[in-house]
C-alpha cells in the first residue's frame, strides 16, 4: 500500500481520468478527497472505491477561487494533512454553442474524409471563438489549476512534503485543428508546472504533469466525432484509445514515492500519438 | 525593401522590442501602426520613422476586447488592408506590489549569499500571487494575443495572405528561480495559440509564427536587480544580453517572404540559453 496514510485531493473526480485516479489511489491506501462540479458522478466514483476506503466527496468548481481556498483549508482541518493533489478537472467545450459550432466544422472535414475530396470550404474555428468561451476555457484549466496549487502550497510547505500532478494534454505539444483556447490553456499548464517545481523543490514539494493523448473518457467521446477518432487512431502507433486507468497509473507514479526524483516534468501517456487533428 | 507598402500593426510598440521592430519594419518600407497602452511611448516610437507621414501611433490595452476590435477595425477601414500583426504587448508582473515582493525576496537572497555564501531564503512567489495579479498577466498575454489575432484574421483571409507574429519567451520552455509563474504560463499559452492558429490558417495563405526571446536588454529587464542580472548573463553562452534589434531582425525574417515556409514555429533569439 504505497499511499497508506496519505490524503489525496483530486479534482475532476466524477468521471474519466479523475475517477480512475481516485480508484487507483484508493487501492494504494490513500484517503480520497474527490471533488467535481458533478455531485452524482462523485457519488458513483465513491461507490467504485475498494470497500473500506477512506473517502469523501466535495462539490467544487475549480474556477471559483474563494471556493477552492475554503475547500482546501477544510481538507487540512478534517484530515490534518494534504499529501497529494491531482488537478484533473477539465472541459472539452466552453459552451453548448461552441460545441455546436465545432461539430459543424468537424462534420465538414469528416464528410471530406469519407468522400475522399477536399472540404467544400475550409473549416474555421479560431476567429469564431467568443470572449466568454475563451475565458471560460482558461478559467477551468489554467486558473483552476493555479487556484488549487496555490491553496495546497502552504499546507505542503508546513509538511515539507507534497506532490502535485497537473493535467495537460497532447494538444499542448501538437497543433490540433480547432480549440485554440484548449491548446493554449494546456500548454500554459506545462509551463506553470515547470515553474512551480523550480520554486517549490527546495521545500520538498514535487510538481509534475501528465499530457494524455486520446483517452476513452466521456469528455473525449463527447468532444470528438467517430470519424475523428478514427483519424486520431491512424496517428497513434498503439492504434487504440487508452483506458483512463492507464493515465491514472502515470499520475499515481508521479504522486507516489516511486516518482520521488521527478519534478517539473510532463509524462505523456499518449500511445505515441504524433499528430493533432 | 522587404516590406514595401505593407501595413503592419504592432502592439507593445511604445518601447523595447516593439519600438525596435517598428523602426526596422519602417526602414524596410512598411507603414507602421504603433499601438501601446503608453500612447506617449508609441508617439516617440513613430516620430523618427522614415515613413513618418503615413505612420500612426495609437493607445491600446490589448486585454480590452472591444478596444482591440475598434482600433483594428478602424485601421483596416482606413488602409483597406492589414498585412502584418506583431503581438509584443507584455508585462512581467501583475501589480506594482508583486514586483516589489519579488525585489524584496531577491535582495534578501543576495544579501544572504554575500554575507554567508549561501542562501536559506527561497523565493515564495506562487503562494502569494493574488487572483488579480494572475488574471492581469494572463489577460494581457493570452487574451490580448487572441483578441488581436481574431480581429485581423477575417481580413487576412479575404486578402488570401497575412503574417501574424506572436511574442512568447524562453520562459515558455525553461524555468529558473524567481521567474514569474503566470508570465511563463502565459508565454507557453501563446506558443499553443500560435501552433493551433497555424494549423488552421496556413492552408489559406496566413503564416502564424512566434518569437521566444531570451534575456533582452529593455526597460522590462532594466529593473532586474543587478546581482540577478549578472547571474542571468552567466547563463547565456554568448555572454551578452540580447538587444531589441536582435529580436526585430527575427521579426523581419518572419514578416518577410524569406520565411515563406515557416508556420507554427517559434524562433528563439536567446544567445544559446539552455538553463
Amino acid at each position: 500500500m504505497t499511499l497508506e496514510g496519505r490524503v489525496a485531493f483530486i479534482t475532476g473526480a466524477a468521471s474519466g481520468i479523475g475517477r480512475a485516479t481516485a480508484v487507483l489511489m484508493a487501492e494504494a491506501g490513500a484517503t480520497i478527497v474527490a471533488t467535481d462540479v458533478n455531485d452524482k458522478g462523485l457519488e458513483e466514483t465513491l461507490s467504485l472505491l475498494p470497500k473500506g476506503s477512506k473517502s469523501e466527496k466535495i462539490v467544487l468548481d475549480v474556477s471559483d477561487s474563494a471556493a477552492v481556498n475554503a475547500v482546501v483549508v477544510s481538507v487540512e482541518e478534517r484530515h490534518g494533512r494534504l499529501d497529494i493533489m491531482a488537478n484533473v478537472a477539465g472541459i472539452a467545450f466552453a459552451s453548448a454553442e461552441e460545441k455546436r459550432k465545432v461539430h459543424e466544422e468537424m462534420a465538414l472535414i469528416a464528410q471530406s474524409l469519407r468522400e475522399r475530396r477536399p472540404p467544400r470550404r475550409p473549416p474555421e474555428f479560431f476567429h469564431h471563438l467568443t470572449d466568454d468561451d475563451f475565458k471560460r476555457m482558461l478559467k477551468v484549466h489554467l486558473y483552476g489549476t493555479f487556484y488549487c496549487m496555490r491553496a495546497a502550497i502552504p499546507i505542503m510547505t508546513r509538511q515539507s512534503k507534497g506532490a502535485i500532478v497537473n493535467c495537460s494534454s497532447a494538444a499542448a505539444f501538437l497543433a490540433p485543428m480547432s480549440e485554440a483556447h484548449y491548446t493554449a490553456a494546456k500548454a500554459a499548464i506545462v509551463a506553470l508546472t515547470r515553474n512551480a517545481a523550480t520554486e517549490l523543490g527546495p521545500r520538498g514539494i514535487r510538481v509534475n504533469a501528465v499530457a494524455p493523448g486520446a483517452i476513452d473518457t466521456p469528455m473525449v467521446r463527447d468532444g470528438l466525432m467517430p470519424e475523428f477518432l478514427d483519424m486520431l487512431m491512424q496517428t497513434t502507433p498503439l492504434q487504440r484509445m487508452a483506458d483512463p486507468r492507464e493515465v491514472a497509473e502515470a499520475i499515481l507514479f508521479l504522486a507516489s514515492d516511486a516518482g520521488s526524483y521527478f519534478t517539473g516534468q510532463t509524462l505523456e501517456p499518449n500511445g505515441g500519438i504524433h499528430s493533432g487533428l | 525593401m522587404k516590406l514595401q507598402g505593407k501595413i503592419a500593426f504592432l502592439t507593445g510598440a511604445g518601447s523595447g522590442l516593439g519600438r525596435a521592430t517598428a523602426r526596422l519594419f519602417a526602414q524596410e518600407g512598411a507603414i507602421v501602426i504603433a499601438a501601446d497602452i503608453d500612447l506617449a511611448g508609441a508617439q516617440t516610437t513613430i516620430k523618427d520613422l522614415p515613413t513618418a507621414a503615413k505612420t500612426e501611433a495609437a493607445k491600446l490595452d490589448v486585454a480590452d476586447s472591444q478596444a482591440v476590435n475598434d482600433l483594428i477595425g478602424d485601421v483596416i477601414a482606413r488602409h483597406g488592408r492589414l498585412d502584418i500583426l506583431v503581438n509584443y504587448a507584455g508585462i512581467a508582473w501583475g501589480s506594482k506590489e508583486e514586483e516589489q515582493r519579488f525585489n524584496r525576496m531577491t535582495q534578501a537572497i543576495f544579501s544572504e549569499i554575500t554575507a554567508t555564501g549561501k542562501a536559506t531564503t527561497q523565493f515564495d512567489l506562487f503562494a502569494q500571487m493574488t487572483d488579480e495579479e494572475f488574471d492581469r498577466v494572463i489577460s494581457v498575454h493570452i487574451l490580448g494575443t487572441f483578441y488581436c489575432m481574431r480581429a485581423v484574421i477575417p481580413t487576412m483571409l479575404r486578402q488570401g495572405q497575412g503574417v501574424i507574429i506572436n511574442c512568447a519567451s524562453s520562459g515558455a520552455f525553461f524555468s529558473r528561480p524567481g521567474t514569474p509563474h503566470h508570465y511563463c504560463a502565459a508565454k507557453a499559452g501563446i506558443i499553443g495559440l500560435t501552433r493551433a492558429a497555424a494549423t488552421e490558417l496556413s492552408a489559406r495563405g496566413l503564416r502564424v509564427n512566434a518569437i521566444s526571446p531570451g534575456t533582452i536588454a529593455t526597460a522590462m529587464t532594466d529593473v532586474i536587480p543587478r546581482p540577478i542580472a549578472e547571474m542571468m548573463l552567466q547563463q547565456v553562452p554568448m555572454r551578452r544580453l540580447g538587444s531589441p534589434d536582435d529580436v526585430a531582425k527575427t521579426a523581419l525574417f518572419l514578416a518577410a517572404d524569406d520565411s515563406a515556409y515557416y508556420a507554427g514555429q517559434s524562433l528563439n533569439p536567446n544567445g544559446g540559453l539552455h538553463y
